[in-house]
């Protein structure tokens, strides 16, 4: 089956398309070549694919208990990340997946004191990590709604870490790392095989739900950001736009169902000629509901710049500390807004900001093919000079007003609540990069 | 301003014990022996070691009285002439007793009987925690030092490659980010990059220790004297202070001449990071340079006048000399939020907005 991916084209669909039919293994390493190949590629595309590839290992690898499924996923995760490591989008979902697990498992676990006595615990208070909700719980029916999530515990998760320093170490594993390991509180009373098998299978249905929500929040993500669009964009606006996304497009067709405001469409030149059929489906619906859009050249914007009221920009990804990954050239343009004080306003879905802190700043820069600029044809020139084209950029924080995620509209400083409600510190922590880091560090095992 | 034989009367005098008493035990000796005893040791630490120490030699039993007890020792610790830096005795001692109040709150029959029966209970539990604190004082020493480490591993990520980073003072854990920098880490190549060194006249001897250990460990290290840092800031790509106390605002104050390197930085836009232990955080809010919102915390900067030796520093008793002379000798700045790019803590890599909202979630949830 493998053999005859040479024969077509690879693109996500044909790669969702043929997940069932090849076992996971595969599967993984198909999707490794076609990150590597940039077969797939976008944060939209590289999300899903990830999403979808996490969900066969969880539906259809062997797995017993929670370590084996959290190694697993992060064994898949770091290979995935490792392979196109520029795609921020890939460990962002591995992480959403593996804190998935981890809120999965905890769960069962509270699920399973109660149905059981409590264990006979050398120590007088219980261990505060595991069982906050404990009490509650112990009065309520056997299945309750849903344990708090991370986000309403949220302040005490993110303090309770602090006060780790003060904890007791045979009361409160100190990183919770061992606090995912179900054996721990089955109790001697009843055996361990049986309540393991009956949680595998009800965790594996759980996780594989999640992950169906994280796919189709991806899903969602340009209409939910769409609804702000007439928020933002107010009648008469003149708006800056920069190779829209689809996200950019559909939040500016959004706005021109009520608004009547003037878009200046900025393109590379050197992808000028291409731009006609990309931006057709925009320029149409913009005209039909009395907007206008003037296409500019990028090269003279900052003398549009005294025109314009908000710049609009699609983020390739979000870092931690609010910085943005755009495509090349859109940092030039937040710059020279910033000079004339216009507000730079970000869309992306929640799933493109990344907690990675460890990401040094010359690999946020992503390098492509030069031959839009440099003809391979020309020999003498292309043996000569050394032509860089870069796809991707960074722009720090600071350039930026604000951010418009699926979740509504935020500002830098909220950013890392947002991360907080959505992935947890020892999945944050957990090196997926590992040696695709370093420029001369070579391939992970 | 409770000061120790007053103190010491009420105890003995009223059948309630106020302030338990703790024999001939004295915290400042305390917080300061163990400070020269163990040179890795941060201020916030000592003060919780201390106050632990405190707690063992008290006879307090019951939650109220270990609780005015810790109450009272802290305030002594900080209000103490002979303590260089209150600030971070009093970050360290409100940590250590949120710990307390939290331990107490997370005790599970604290919700149930209200009845006598379960108060006492609740002191039995109470001891549990007591005994744990004792027993374990060294292990949080350990632990705090360990926090160096991990923000080592997380701040070596953000030196890019071929370098240039600024430092100044002695500050132990950019010491050791350095140091491990340079080292290979679970097959991650070592960090390429050089350091300019601000020395300090004032404080020469500790310039040249920190010099000498970073060439020791293999790094080509610059010094500059403090007036050269904004004259190299074009050649520098990022600098890395340390803190002794992180505030509430998510600011810093630390060694004098931090506040200035900050500025420099910010100015010609390189990143200024800063590498604390979430240890040092607290509720503390300096306004400006000159009032820190800390009673008592007076260092005698501006000395203006017209003959060249001078005595008079303002302060009326003995008490406040003393403090001000050992304050005026190992004087601090207040570095405010908006020139730190980013903290480098033993949780992460955190905004200043994130501390900030840290230090609530510390202390009023």
């Amino acid at each position: 089956m493998a053999t005859q991916k040479g024969g077509y084209t690879p693109s996500l669909e044909k790669f969702l398309d043929s997940l069932k039919s090849r076992p996971v293994q595969a599967s993984v390493e198909l999707l490794i070549s076609l990150l590597k190949r940039r077969q797939i590629k976008g944060s939209e595309a590289c999300a899903t694919a990830t999403a979808h590839i996490l969900l066969q290992v969880v539906a259809r690898d062997k797995w017993t208990n929670v370590d084996q499924l959290l190694g697993r996923i992060q064994l898949v995760g770091r290979k995935l990340v490792t392979a196109q490591p520029h795609e921020l989008a890939t460990g962002n979902i591995v992480r959403r997946v593996l804190g998935l697990i981890r809120d999965e498992a905890s769960e069962e676990r509270n699920d399973a004191t109660t149905d059981s006595p409590r264990p006979a615990s050398p120590s007088p208070s219980p261990s505060a990590s595991a069982s906050v909700p404990a009490p509650s719980h112990a009065s309520s029916p056997p299945k309750p709604a849903r344990p708090p999530t991370l986000a309403s515990i949220g302040s005490f998760a993110r303090t309770q870490s602090m006060f780790n320093l003060l904890s007791d170490p045979n009361l409160f594993p100190p990183t919770g790392s061992n606090a995912s390991t179900p054996g721990q509180v089955s109790g001697a009373s009843t055996p361990i095989l049986n309540p393991q098998a009956t949680n595998v299978s009800a965790l594996r249905s759980e996780v594989i739900d999640g992950i169906q929500e994280i796919m189709d929040e991806i899903k969602m993500v340009d209409e939910q950001v769409q609804t702000y669009a007439d928020i933002f964009i107010h009648p008469g606006d003149y708006i800056l736009v920069y190779q829209p996304s689809r996200t950019v497009q559909k939040f500016l067709t959004r706005a021109a169902l009520k608004r009547k405001f003037t878009v200046f469409l900025a393109i590379d030149p050197s992808s000028a000629t291409s731009s006609e059929a990309l931006y057709a489906s925009l320029l149409k619906s913009m005209a039909s509901n009395g907007s206008s859009v003037i296409t500019v050249l990028n090269a003279g914007l900052m003398a549009y710049m005294s025109r314009v009221d908000k710049v609009i920009l699609g983020a390739r990804a979000i870092t931690a500390q609010g910085g943005v990954i755009v495509d090349s050239g859109g940092a030039a343009i937040a710059r020279a807004a910033r000079e004339r004080r216009r507000t730079v306003i970000v869309l992306g879905g929640v799933y493109k900001l990344s907690p990675e802190s460890k990401l040094l700043s010359e690999s946020r820069v992503e390098w492509g093919d030069p031959s839009k600029y440099v003809s391979f044809a020309d020999g003498s020139l292309v043996s000569h000079v050394r032509v860089k084209n870069a796809v991707s950029e960074f722009l720090p924080a600071d350039q930026v007003d604000t951010y418009i995620t699926n979740l509504g509209a935020h500002a830098q400083e909220n950013l890392h609540t947002i991360i907080a409600d959505h992935y947890k510190e020892e999945d944050i922590n957990f090196d997926l990069y590992g040696k695709a880091q370093r420029i001369s560090g070579g391939e992970i095992e | 301003m409770a000061n120790n034989d007053a103190t010491a009367a009420i105890s003995g005098q009223l059948p309630i014990r106020q302030n338990p008493d703790v024999g001939s035990f004295d915290i400042v000796a305390t917080y300061h022996r163990l400070l020269a005893d163990d040179p890795e040791l941060t201020m916030p630490m000592a003060t919780i070691e201390a106050l632990i120490e405190a707690l063992g030699a008290s006879s307090a039993t019951t939650v109220f009285e270990t609780m005015k007890l810790v109450e009272a020792q802290s305030d002594r610790l900080w209000q103490s002439p002979l303590v260089a830096n209150p600030m971070a005795v009093r970050h360290g001692s409100d940590f250590f007793k949120q710990y307390l109040v939290r331990e107490l709150r997370q005790l599970p029959s604290s919700t149930g009987a209200a009845s006598g029966s379960g108060s006492r209970n609740e002191d039995q539990q109470f001891e549990g925690i007591r005994q744990h604190l004792l027993r374990n004082a060294r292990l949080f020493a350990t632990r705090a030092k360990d926090a160096r480490e991990k923000i080592a591993a997380e701040g070596r990520y953000l030196i890019p490659d071929k370098s240039i980073i600024l430092t100044h003072g002695g500050s132990r854990v950019v010491g050791t980010l350095l140091g491990r920098a340079v080292e290979r880490v679970n097959g991650d190549p070592p960090r390429r990059f050089k350091v300019i060194y601000v020395i300090s006249e004032s404080r020469q001897t500790e310039s040249d220790k920190a010099v000498a250990a970073l060439r020791s460990k293999g790094i080509s290290v610059a010094t500059i004297p403090e007036g050269g840092v904004a004259h190299v800031m074009s050649k520098v790509d990022l600098v890395f202070i340390g803190a002794e106390v992180i505030t509430a605002q998510g600011g810093i104050l630390s060694r004098l001449g931090t506040y200035q390197i900050a500025k420099l930085a910010k100015i010609d836009g390189k990143p200024c990071y800063v590498a604390a232990e979430q240890h040092k955080l607290g509720q503390t809010f300096p306004v400006d340079q000159f009032s820190f919102n800390c009673r008592g915390f007076q260092q005698n900067s501006l000395d203006f006048s017209k003959t060249t030796n001078s005595g008079s520093s303002g302060a009326e008793t003995e008490d406040e000399k003393r403090a001000v002379e050992l304050r005026s000798a190992t004087p601090l700045d207040y570095t405010p939020p908006d020139l730190i790019t980013t903290f480098i803590c033993d949780h992460g890599v955190k905004s200043t907005v994130a501390m900030e909202h840290q230090v609530i979630d510390m202390f009023v949830s």
